[in-house]
């Protein structure tokens, strides 16, 4: 998955110069030293619109700073930004939303989000007509979903998170890739940290299906291409424990798509297809499925051919586990010798996961 | 309180002896040990003048020049002009002045000073006042301090826009780097940790599948184990089962081998199977027969007797002395089959019917019967076989047609009973 880099400040370049306060020196108040938190925490309360957005933007501004997060945190500002995340405004949501951004990227302003019960106007801010509003809405809600507590926490509260996540995948198909991407990542941690219950619940809303047309109509670059996958594969993970996930996958026709993937020429999609492949094969129907469509030769390609290390590892943990099919292992015995080499790999999780498609290759009854 | 009106901007200190003045150096010895500063006072001050005012002063003696200082004085300035000269001497002197030009002597001291011999006078006569004051003492005017620098105020020179902009500056673009540099840290600090986070859910989720895939694997074998033992288990019920059977019906192939024969000999003995028309025979129609021959019989003997009694009669009449005629041979003797038969009839008529003797002329019909008649006074008082036979014996001397006529009787009931057998065999 690539990375997702913070999102740059809201160009100012949508606003009027006229009206902005930036334009207006006489309204200009400076805020600095140890007061400069607080008192902009107070302004960003006023009822004049303009000092509202000037604080905002102030704060926007210092709060890269951890001291100054904390600080920020211990003044209040989570509740002080509650009016500005609903304003008419445009410009002032999307300062207020990129507050709440900066904050989430710290441990205790996560904490301090989720208690103040800010995801429901997060949630809400999806949908919004702003494309800026969004993606910071999107970015911080990728924030405050990277542990499984707090996974936990939202699904238990807001349950209905998945499904406008789920619709938000369908909307942004037509409007903004880059949102598209950072909807699949949120989405992929709701499914990775919420465990047997948001799957069932994604299931249920049909996103197997969704995200397998997703992928096969190759909207979107790389990073939704990857994104798709790998929400796939936190869905097929699932395959030993919700019975609707096979039966899904094969009416979606999965297999096929997920096979066809394997030849991207971005080494992360194919790397998250073989992930979703290395899931869906525990299944013995999908795994007869996969061997039918010739995932063998295309993992035994990987293998030789490709150096990242990621691919290299599930590609050898789905070589373990399709090998299970006697079929598979008569075509992975060429490459034997190549799996024998990757034993010693630096990285241990390859070397772990070659060791075990050897002993899964070469069982004999 | 006048304290708390004014203020002072230095507050008056009493005036303190030159002894005890401040040092220009300070003292090793401890603040504690100095002794400390007692004002002096004014009145004994040589500072200070004392006396009248009015009258014109008197010099006291130490004030008039010593002739002894003043000698001293000039030995002391003509050494000095001899230092001078000897040193003028020993310096090297200027060369002198190139042609047309000459040297001039230049003050080069700080301050520049008139130089002159005369010393400007000037005659003031002045009347002081009776009453006036003593004219206050000069200000004091510290020697100066510092370099006397001078300079010439050029365009730019008091404000240089370039100059006193470069701190703004560097502090605007040094905080506005040092945040960019801290965004940029902290982006990378980021962008590592959420790689490391994609690394360890990727290595996470490969663990997780390869976990699944072993616990999926022992449960197949566990299932198929358990299949095979099921599938052993009931192999092993169903061979048990067959063997089961087999030995059931071997056993009872054994056992009932001789069952039907058994059972047919049972039911043959008990008399279940029979055949109809001897049951009816043997129990209506010879039981009939057998006491419709048992009356006849009777009727026979009673007209017998009724006859022997007549013939006595006549007889007795005619003869009144004869002997008695012998008495006949037991019949059970010659017959036993006969005597069987007939005591198997008689005893069905033992309570009815008295003894009778056998007729010859009914030896067919009574052929069963004849050896009953012969029974029948032995069976009618159920003396015993041994009194019957006795009785019955001399009759069957008589009679051995009867005997004859019984034989044949005995052949036909043995024959009426062996086709009474073959018909209950051929029944069976």
């Amino acid at each position: 998955m690539p990375v997702t880099a913070p999102t740059a400040p809201l160009t100012t370049a949508t606003a009027s110069p006229a009206g902005h306060a930036y334009n207006d020196p006489t309204r200009q108040n400076w805020a600095f030293g140890h007061r400069a938190i607080p008192k902009l925490i107070g302004e960003v309360q006023s009822s004049d619109e303009a000092l509202q957005l000037q604080a905002l933007h102030s704060l926007t501004c210092r709060l890269h700073e951890p001291v100054d997060v904390q600080e920020a945190l211990v003044a209040g500002a989570v509740p002080a930004i509650s009016l500005s995340l609903s304003h008419a405004k445009p410009l002032v949501r999307a300062r207020a939303v990129e507050i709440v951004v900066l904050l989430t990227e710290h441990e205790q302003g996560r904490a301090a989000v989720l208690g103040h019960s800010h995801v429901e106007t997060l949630i809400k801010l999806i949908a919004d007509p702003e494309e800026a509003v969004r993606g910071l809405a999107l970015q911080a809600l990728w924030n405050v979903s990277q542990r499984t507590e707090q996974v936990q926490q939202i699904y238990t509260t807001l349950p209905h998170i998945i499904d406008h996540l789920l619709r938000a995948v369908t909307a942004e198909k037509s409007r903004s890739y880059q949102l598209l991407a950072r909807v699949l990542e949120t989405l992929h941690h709701f499914l990775q940290h919420g465990g047997a219950p948001v799957v069932a619940h994604t299931l249920k809303l049909g996103a197997l299906t969704t995200l397998t047309k997703l992928l096969k109509s190759h909207v979107g670059g790389q990073a939704v291409r990857a994104a798709a996958a790998e929400d796939l594969a936190a869905i097929c993970i699932h395959v030993t424990t919700l019975p609707d996930v096979a039966k899904q996958a094969h009416d979606a026709g999965l297999v096929p798509v997920l096979v066809e993937t394997m030849d991207d020429p971005f080494g992360a999609v194919r790397a998250a297809a073989v992930q979703a492949a290395m899931a869906l094969s525990i299944h013995v129907v999908s795994k007869q499925q996969l061997v039918a469509e010739g995932v063998a030769e295309k993992l035994v390609r990987m293998v030789g051919e490709d150096q990242d290390e990621e691919l290299l590892m599930n590609a050898l943990t789905a070589i373990a586990s399709i090998s299970e099919d006697y079929t598979a292992r008569y075509a992975f015995q060429d490459v034997i010798g190549l799996i024998e080499q990757l034993k010693a790999h630096p990285n241990r999780a390859v070397a772990k996961a070659a060791a075990s498609a050897v002993q899964v290759v070469q069982w004999r009854p | 309180m006048m304290n708390a009106q004014y203020a002072y901007a230095s507050e008056p200190r009493p005036a303190v002896a030159a002894t005890q003045r401040k040092a220009k150096y300070r003292s090793d010895e401890p603040a504690g040990n100095l002794p400390p500063n007692r004002p002096v006072n004014i009145m004994y001050d040589r500072r200070i003048y004392r006396g009248n005012t009015y009258a014109s002063p008197i010099l006291p003696a130490y004030t008039q020049p010593d002739a002894l200082d003043q000698q001293r004085q000039m030995q002391l300035k003509r050494k000095l002009k001899a230092a001078r000269r000897a040193e003028l001497q020993r310096r090297p002197r200027t060369p002198d002045a190139v042609e047309g030009r000459i040297h001039m002597e230049v003050q080069t001291e700080l301050y520049l000073e008139e130089l002159s011999d005369t010393v400007p006078e000037a005659a003031v006569g002045t009347q002081t006042d009776a009453f006036l004051d003593r004219a206050p003492s000069p200000l004091y005017i510290p020697a100066k301090l510092g370099v006397d620098v001078a300079t010439q105020i050029a365009d730019g020179d008091l404000f240089d826009f370039d100059v006193e902009v470069e701190p703004l500056l560097e502090v605007l673009v040094g905080k506005t780097l040092d945040q960019a540099r801290a965004e940029v840290l902290e982006e990378a600090e980021l962008a590592g940790l959420r790689r490391r986070q994609r690394d360890f859910a990727a290595r996470r989720q490969a663990e997780l599948v390869e976990v699944q895939r072993l616990e999926q694997a022992e449960r197949r074998r566990v299932e198929e184990k358990e299949r095979r033992k099921a599938e052993a288990a009931r192999v092993l019920a169903e061979k048990q089962e067959s063997a089961a059977k087999v030995a059931a019906a071997s056993f009872a192939a054994v056992y009932l081998a001789n069952l039907v024969p058994a059972a047919l000999a049972s039911l043959q003995d008990d008399g279940f199977f029979y055949n109809a028309r001897e049951r009816e025979i043997q129990q209506t129609f010879l039981p009939w027969l057998t006491s419709q021959v048992d009356a006849r019989v009777q009727r026979l003997a009673v007209a017998r007797q009724l006859l022997d009694g007549l013939l006595e009669a006549a007889v007795k009449q005619i003869t009144p002395a004869a002997p008695a005629p012998a008495p006949q041979a037991p019949a059970s003797a010659a017959d036993p089959v006969a005597s069987t038969t007939s005591n198997n009839s008689m005893a069905v008529d033992s309570t009815n019917q008295p003894d009778q003797p056998t007729s010859p002329a009914n030896g067919s019909e009574s052929g069963s019967a004849a050896p009953s008649t012969d029974e029948v006074p032995a069976k009618a008082t159920d003396d015993g076989d041994g009194d019957a036979d006795a009785a019955a014996a001399p009759e069957s001397e008589a009679q051995p047609a009867d005997a004859l006529n019984d034989q044949q009787g005995d052949q036909k009931p043995s024959e009426g009973e062996t086709a009474a057998a073959d018909a209950s065999a051929e029944e069976t």
